[in-house]
């Protein structure tokens, strides 16, 4: 406990009230149902974007990536290797394929891409629990953030920190629309992101830099700046090694909300500034929270939980209410970030499994409720496993990465290098990465064998991707065709080709059939399409 | 040592930063190029257009 | 037959005009006009209690060709044409129908844009059938193959029809 002053409970109080005035004044001004729709998704550039990206690992940034880089050393930066460079592998290796395979497909987002690409019941099912569970290890990691902010704030016992934030989060997801719009979002994505550089500013002159850190470091235990992690932990294991690299430099390609953002680029113009932003950013926002861990191990030698590392340095190093409103705003971001999450997993619950296998005719009164009972029901559940065992953050987010980077990885990547790639491929990868990641977790085989989880996830489903495409039925020639379309030089200049509105995609689509099913090309003298 | 650091420790984990910043560089500049091209064609086309009194097509009806 | 149609923005000569700006690889053979055909439904959203103020009256497209919802920005501005029936994409889908299933788009493009979990009351209030105009546009790329191009005459926007 670090916090529980009165300065604490004034800013908490003020910043609350500040963020629903924020609100409720940003709702009064706009009147038109577009305003809702769209202005939300369309209200910044690409720096409203950043910074919501940032605010959606919120949890991870600030308390699992310092809590393990204050455990093992320099080692945990294999992953922020991987996760630095991840935006550009994921754009050279499914870019332009991709772009135009789900193009020809017409379709809008990356789960419906799957289902275009591999038809069959079975796709859709599975790929749904398998991204639920993704998105509920997510909302637990959330949930921990929540509650450990809580206690460094209020000064209140974790246990009950924990009750709270999980009340808070639920209470706030039931309430939405008022508290949780755009806007909030994005100041609290700018508060959260000027905290983290200024506490990593102060501490970086404590320890003297970049050398002054690594040299204390080394004079205090050689093997937290060697590559093995602390003690030589994974001493000559590559497996770990590749796993932690590749959990974020491919996992992402498995991720259906990144991959969206390479389905969809409209402006070329644009797309040059950003893929250089979003690099100097992203290593910025990466390396830093893991960096800021190692600062900890000196300005923090004797930290119990490590994951208040980052909490514990803003309380060391700047002033009383600074430190406070940094935290404060932590925690909303938290709160924001599980908020949407919270409802994107009722939402799925409620249309994907209840509605497609329970209750057919579920009415929308139905539904809802069900969505009710399921957020309910998840807040119960994280707030049980977070009180009896918690596992770390850091833990959780790897692990969900692994697990759905593992699991869709193959089909997305031999979607489009593939043309054999068949829907009973796709479902045997689905299901064996899936499974194999949660057994070799679950079963801790990553230590002994010296095999990281995603590691030997991605290889087993690889595996049956190929064995199942191989077996299973070939794809139709249609869909062979539009493969080696969306591989082959096209016969599109360069220049039309670089646009892609994806507003008019399902006209695209509409029409096309259209001019194949009935006479009008021939008609108009034009050339059969 | 650089940063002290073992150089090898250091490229292994520190040197990736940089690294990629560079890519995005070079990819900024390849993408510039292309740009370029297509505002220099883009000019061209203006002007051509300009030159021209009416304009080629016909509402409802083909390219001439 | 006389259609109510979305007004043009974008003449044959802007299409043309917009689509040689992105490129000059490729050459516009011909072009020509195909209406694509719409629902456009008015419902009103009414909350009820503390939610009251985040009723509205919302806007919803349905294209009846393929069955296709999406919530629509404003009305837009329309004119009478007259059009050959082979111009246009014939109507496939049931209007009552499509009218009893649009309030399950709403509910979810509301859902994800107010983060509102309360169901609202959704009452329709009118539909009639529109036409957006659409240029088909056949070119040739430099080695003369031939490609096509839809062209949305309302946004400016178009996509390739087959690459």
């Amino acid at each position: 406990m670090i916090g529980g002053g009165v300065t604490e409970y004034v800013v908490l109080l003020v910043y609350l009230i500040g963020m629903i005035g924020i609100g409720v004044y940003w709702a009064k001004h706009s009147k038109t149902s577009e305003d809702y729709l769209l202005g939300g998704r369309r209200i910044g550039s690409v720096l409203t974007a950043l910074t919501l990206q940032t605010t959606s690992m919120s949890g991870y940034m600030f308390m699992g990536g310092p809590a393990q880089t204050y455990r093992e050393g320099y080692f945990t930066l294999w992953y922020a290797v991987g996760d630095g460079g991840g935006a550009i592998f994921n754009v050279g290796i499914l870019g332009k394929r991709m772009r135009r395979l789900s193009y020809f497909l017409g379709c809008l987002s990356p789960i419906e891409y799957i289902e275009k690409r591999y038809p069959g019941k079975a796709t859709r099912a599975i790929a749904a629990v398998i991204a639920i569970c993704f998105v509920y290890g997510y909302v637990l990691a959330q949930f921990l953030s929540a509650g450990k902010t809580m206690c460094a704030l209020l000064g209140v016992p974790l246990p009950i920190a924990i009750i709270i934030g999980a009340g808070v989060i639920v209470f706030y997801t039931f309430a939405g629309g008022y508290l949780a719009v755009a806007w909030t979002d994005f100041i609290q994505g700018i508060v959260m992101v000027c905290s983290m550089v200024m506490i990593f500013v102060l501490a970086w002159n404590q320890v003297g830099g970049l050398t002054g850190l690594n040299e204390q470091l080394t004079a205090l235990d050689p093997t937290l700046t060697g590559m093995w992690g602390k003690g030589n932990m994974y001493q000559g294991q590559w497996g770990v090694v590749a796993g932690a690299v590749g959990v974020y430099l491919i996992g992402y390609m498995g991720l259906p909300h990144v991959v969206i953002r390479h389905m969809a680029m409209e402006s070329p113009k644009l797309a040059k500034q950003t893929v250089v932003i979003a690099t100097v950013w992203n290593q910025l926002f990466i390396f830093v929270p893991y960096i800021m861990g190692l600062m900890g191990i000196l300005l923090l030698p004797n930290i119990d939980d490590p994951e208040m590392v980052v909490l514990s340095l803003a309380y060391q190093l700047l002033p009383g209410v600074l430190a406070a409103i940094v935290l404060v705003a932590i925690m909303s971001a938290i709160m924001s970030t599980a908020d949407a999450q919270l409802m994107l997993m009722g939402t799925m619950l409620g249309r994907d499994i209840y509605q497609r296998y329970i209750n057919k005719d579920a009415s929308d009164k139905q539904l809802m409720n069900v969505s009710r009972i399921c957020i309910l029901a998840v807040g119960i559940i994280s707030v049980i496993i977070a009180l009896i065992q918690p596992p770390g953050v850091f833990q959780i987010v790897v692990f969900s990465f692994s697990t759905l980077g593992s699991s869709f990885l193959p089909s997305y990547v031999g979607a489009v290098w593939w043309k054999r790639g068949n829907t009973t491929g796709c479902v045997a990868s689905m299901i064996c990465g899936c499974i194999i990641s949660i057994i070799w977790e679950a079963a801790g085989l990553a230590g002994p064998t010296g095999m990281h989880t995603f590691f030997i996830g991605v290889i087993v489903s690889i595996a049956a991707y190929i064995i199942g495409s191989l077996i299973g039925k070939p794809p139709t020639k249609e869909m062979q065709d539009l493969v080696e379309r969306a591989a082959c030089k096209t016969k599109i200049p360069a220049g039309l080709a670089t646009v892609n509105y994806k507003d008019i995609a399902p006209e695209t689509n509409g029409v096309l059939t259209f001019l194949k099913e009935s006479s009008y090309m021939e008609e108009r003298g034009f050339q059969p399409v | 040592m650089i940063f002290g650091l073992e150089p090898h420790v250091f490229f292994a984990f520190l040197s990736w930063p940089v690294t990629y910043i560079v890519i995005a560089i070079i990819m900024y500049f390849v993408m510039a190029k292309h740009d370029k091209e297509e505002e220099a064609w883009e000019k061209a086309y203006d002007e051509w257009q300009a030159s021209l009194k009416d304009g080629k097509v016909e509402e409802g009806g083909e390219v001439q | 037959m006389e259609i109510k149609s979305l007004k043009n923005g974008y003449k044959m000569q802007d299409a043309f005009e917009r689509l040689y700006k992105r490129s000059k690889h490729f050459t516009i053979e011909k072009m020509d006009i195909l209406f694509y055909p719409y629902l456009l439904m008015e419902f009103d959203v009414k909350y009820s209690g503390k939610l009251e103020r985040l009723s509205e009256k919302v806007l919803v497209m349905c294209d009846m060709w393929k069955g296709q919802y999406s919530m629509a920005k404003s009305r837009g501005e329309f004119v009478m044409t007259d059009a050959d029936e082979s111009m246009l994409i014939p109507v496939k889908l049931d209007k009552q129908k499509v009218i009893a299933d649009a309030p399950r788009t709403i509910y979810g493009e509301i859902q994800k844009a107010k983060r509102v979990l309360n169901i609202p009351d959704i009452e329709y209030i009118s539909d009639e059938l529109i036409y957006k105009p659409f240029f088909i546009v056949e070119c040739l790329n430099d080695d003369k193959e031939v490609f096509h191009i839809l062209f949305d005459t309302v946004t400016g926007e178009y996509s390739l029809l087959n690459a």
